[in-house]
């Protein structure tokens, strides 16, 4: 069964744990410009909304990649960067829509996330589950039914 | 290269405009640890005794711990010093600040800003990275702290800006002013918003780009994932989740007099304002709530920062159950920059002097301030923040204002060294001993309420000899509540020292100083066992003592502690006596080795010797 890394901004917080386990792991400091995942705030309203690659069917980065460096991994359902290959033009962060491709500049390298090969370590720190990886069919599924929750209670409330 | 943290110190003068980077060595950071520990140092060694705290040489400062800014949990905390224009002394103080800016500042490569003297028009300090500039901000003198923080992202051109600010009652000097970041975390307590306003700083604006180091990343993700778990899964931080620090409005139900504050409670809050749960940074209990007001007068006001202790302080304290009038004004002070607890401390003195007819209603510029009066309140807190009218005099605090009044007004004034006290005859002995002692400062978060993790069995074995023998739950043992207390701000203090939330340390202790200690090993590679960190909590609490006592805290306004806060009865959280009292204070001050008839500490080298006997004494 596929699987996807899902996005709840309800249930976000906006504390930036994952990012912070996310440099952690991938670059072993903490520091969330070289996060592969970041939540992007409406701090005023009290909004968050995390962010990374979404690992796109017909994915930008790998369409402008000059060099054939990005490629689609069927396993893991992945878009991944063959370092050997890339050449560090850029062109990929300049085409991705969502920011989901970025710049490590310390490494001078584009990072984007991996799922940590169907581990994804922010997953497993994200407390409130607004980051979940879960089966692609599962995933639709669990949307119905908590959108069905209130017509549920009400029917069985009044009907049954 | 030290690792955990970024080794560098600024200091800031106003007046003169300069900037210096200060290289912080490997044993001085080891030594002190961080947070609290470099405030205190910069302090002890730095400044003169009777310094007002809006002297422009009075040093204002802001640091982090090697934990803040990496993914341990609760990472958040910034520990803010100054000397306090609240307390009657006027003493050195210290307060901790959740939120998102203390990370950013370890992102910009520093691990404390000191801030001196007086800018001539107002400023704000724009730290990028290395590069320090200050910034005029005649045009933001005024705002609120929401427009503050929304106008320097909008000027920085950066959304992720990370700013802390003072509102118009900091620009004034209302002596209990706070300081705000990321819209709505605050320092409040203490006053220390106005020492900003003094120095005519409106705001520290940081953005950084740069890593905090690590030791043994591995070890930590590792460490970090278990102690996320154990919070997790503790009923204790569950509640604390679930219903936010609201949960402490539990504590007053049953016995608010008539029972009109029924729907005071978290639960009603959860069913009808309730917008979203927030995290400080790096936090998995999230306590932080975004409110929604959906119908009343109040009608669409939308704030994050409701708390517990601010929601008693704006309600039951001063007779008001209406939850959209609380909400309302809990939103004022976070916009003006006030302290939501002194705010509500003060006004419900007013209430009961004016009731009392002791405050008149010419002063009260034709209010009719009686107790329970929301849109009196409401009022009042547009005028405090501004200073205008009777609002000039309560901004002074309830002490400082019951001194202008007269009229043996002083005596209805609910306060400890001058900082006022919040919750109807319901404080803990525990909690009233520490409120006492302090040398931090205390709220909801910070304040004793539990027993520490060993102590819970040797209290409980104790319950049930009690009962076993009476009947009835025993008396509170003051030898345990000295103990507790002693151990609890060793623990708070251990937290801020390394940058963390002491909620799950301290307040709520799931979490215990062996699991600071092994963050703080892979983080820092800190050669330090559980006796040395807590031996340091005791050296910066010893040094913060010695701070207040230099200015002429002592003793005897420890002992004058207003008794009619306590719980009356025979439960296990009843009140004492005033002897009682004081034969608690005396077993705390033996605790901490500090002169019985002064409360001033005595040498450091004894500290060790003395929880040495008491280790024996207690078996």
């Amino acid at each position: 069964m596929q699987k996807l890394l899902i996005v709840d901004h309800e249930k976000c917080t906006g504390c930036r744990l994952c990012e912070m386990v996310c440099s952690v792991k991938k670059t072993g400091v903490s520091n969330p410009s070289r996060a592969r995942i970041n939540i992007i705030k409406w701090e005023a309203d009290g909004f968050y909304l995390p962010m990374l690659c979404q690992h796109c069917q017909t994915a930008a980065c790998m369409t402008v990649c000059p060099k054939d460096a990005i490629s689609r991994e069927t396993d893991l359902n992945r878009v991944v960067v063959d370092y050997d290959k890339c050449i560090g033009c850029f062109m990929c962060v300049a085409a991705c829509p969502f920011g989901g491709m970025g710049i490590d500049a310390t490494e001078e390298k584009v990072m984007k996330c991996d799922l940590c090969d169907g581990e994804p370590t922010c997953v497993s720190f994200c407390d409130p589950k607004a980051i979940e990886y879960i089966d692609v069919s599962a995933a639709a599924l669990k949307k119905k039914r908590s959108a069905g929750e209130h017509f549920s209670e009400l029917m069985r409330k009044f009907v049954g | 290269m030290i690792k955990g943290w970024a080794g560098k110190r600024l200091r800031i003068d106003l007046s003169r405009g300069k900037i210096e980077h200060e290289h912080l060595s490997s044993d001085y950071l080891e030594s002190w640890i961080g947070g609290r520990g470099f405030n205190v140092n910069v302090f002890s060694e730095e400044t003169k005794a009777d310094l007002d705290p809006y002297d422009p040489k009075t040093a204002f400062c802001l640091a982090v711990g090697p934990l803040t800014g990496t993914c341990a949990p609760c990472a958040a905390i910034t520990s803010v010093a100054s000397k306090s224009p609240m307390l009657a002394t006027q003493t050195y103080a210290t307060s901790s600040m959740g939120g998102h800016w203390g990370a950013e500042l370890k992102f910009t490569g520093s691990d404390q800003i000191v801030i001196r003297g007086q800018a001539e028009h107002p400023t704000y300090i724009w730290i990028h990275d290395n590069d320090v500039e200050l910034r005029d901000a005649t045009d933001l003198w005024g705002k609120d702290t929401h427009q503050t923080t929304v106008l320097i992202q909008e000027e920085l051109k950066d959304r992720t800006v990370q700013v802390l600010c003072i509102g118009p009652a900091g620009e004034r000097l209302v002596r209990y002013a706070s300081l705000v970041n990321a819209f709505h975390w605050d320092s409040g307590r203490l006053g220390l918003g106005a020492v900003m306003g003094s120095k005519n700083l409106k705001a520290v604006a940081v953005r950084g780009s740069r890593s905090a180091s690590l030791h043994d990343p591995e070890h930590l993700a590792a460490v970090c994932k278990g102690l996320i778990h154990k919070i997790q899964g503790d009923s204790r931080t569950q509640a604390l989740s679930f219903e936010g620090t609201l949960f402490v409005l539990r504590e007053h139900q049953g016995q608010s007099p008539g029972g009109s504050f029924q729907d005071i409670n978290s639960r009603y809050y959860r069913k009808n304002y309730f917008f979203s749960k927030q995290g400080c940074f790096a936090c998995p209990i999230h306590c932080g709530r975004y409110t929604h007001v959906k119908s009343g007068p109040y009608d669409g006001i939308h704030f994050g920062g409701a708390h517990g202790e601010s929601v008693r302080a704006l309600g039951p304290e001063m007779g008001i159950a209406r939850w959209d009038s609380i909400l309302k004004m809990i939103q004022m002070c976070i916009l003006y920059g006030l302290d939501p607890v002194s705010t509500g401390g003060t006004i419900a003195w007013a209430m009961r002097t004016f009731d009392k007819g002791l405050f008149r209603e010419h002063e009260t510029d034709d209010i009719p301030l009686h107790w329970g009066n929301a849109e009196g309140a409401v009022k009042l807190i547009e005028k405090i923040a501004k200073r205008e009218g009777s609002g000039d005099t309560l901004a002074e605090g309830a002490l400082r204002a019951s001194e202008i009044v007269g009229r043996q007004s002083e005596e209805l004034v609910a306060h400890v060294k001058g900082l006022e006290l919040v919750g109807l005859k319901d404080m803990r002995m525990n909690s009233a001993l520490h409120a006492a002692v302090s040398t931090g400062d205390w709220d909801n978060l910070k304040k004793v309420i539990g027993l520490s993790g060993d102590m819970r069995h040797e209290h409980n074995t104790r319950k049930k000899q009690g009962q076993s023998e009476s009947g009835v739950n025993p008396p509170p043992n003051i030898d345990t509540i000295a103990h507790i207390v002693k151990r609890t701000e060793d623990v708070k203090c251990a937290a801020d020292l390394a940058g963390v939330c002491s909620f799950p340390y301290a307040r709520l202790p799931v979490l215990n100083p062996a699991d600071l200690i092994e963050q703080l090993s892979a983080v820092a590679d800190l050669g330090l066992d559980e006796e040395a960190l807590i031996n340091a909590s005791e050296k910066v609490i010893a040094d913060e003592r010695r701070l207040a006592a230099r200015e002429g805290v002592s003793r005897a306004d420890e002992e004058r502690f207003p008794m009619d806060r306590l719980l009356t009865g025979d439960s296990e959280r009843a009140g004492c006596s005033h002897q009682e009292w004081r034969t608690m204070l005396s077993r705390y001050y033996a605790l901490r080795d500090w002169e019985s008839e002064t409360g001033l500490p005595k040498n450091n080298s004894r500290m060790r010797e003395t929880s040495e006997v008491l280790e024996i004494s207690e078996v």
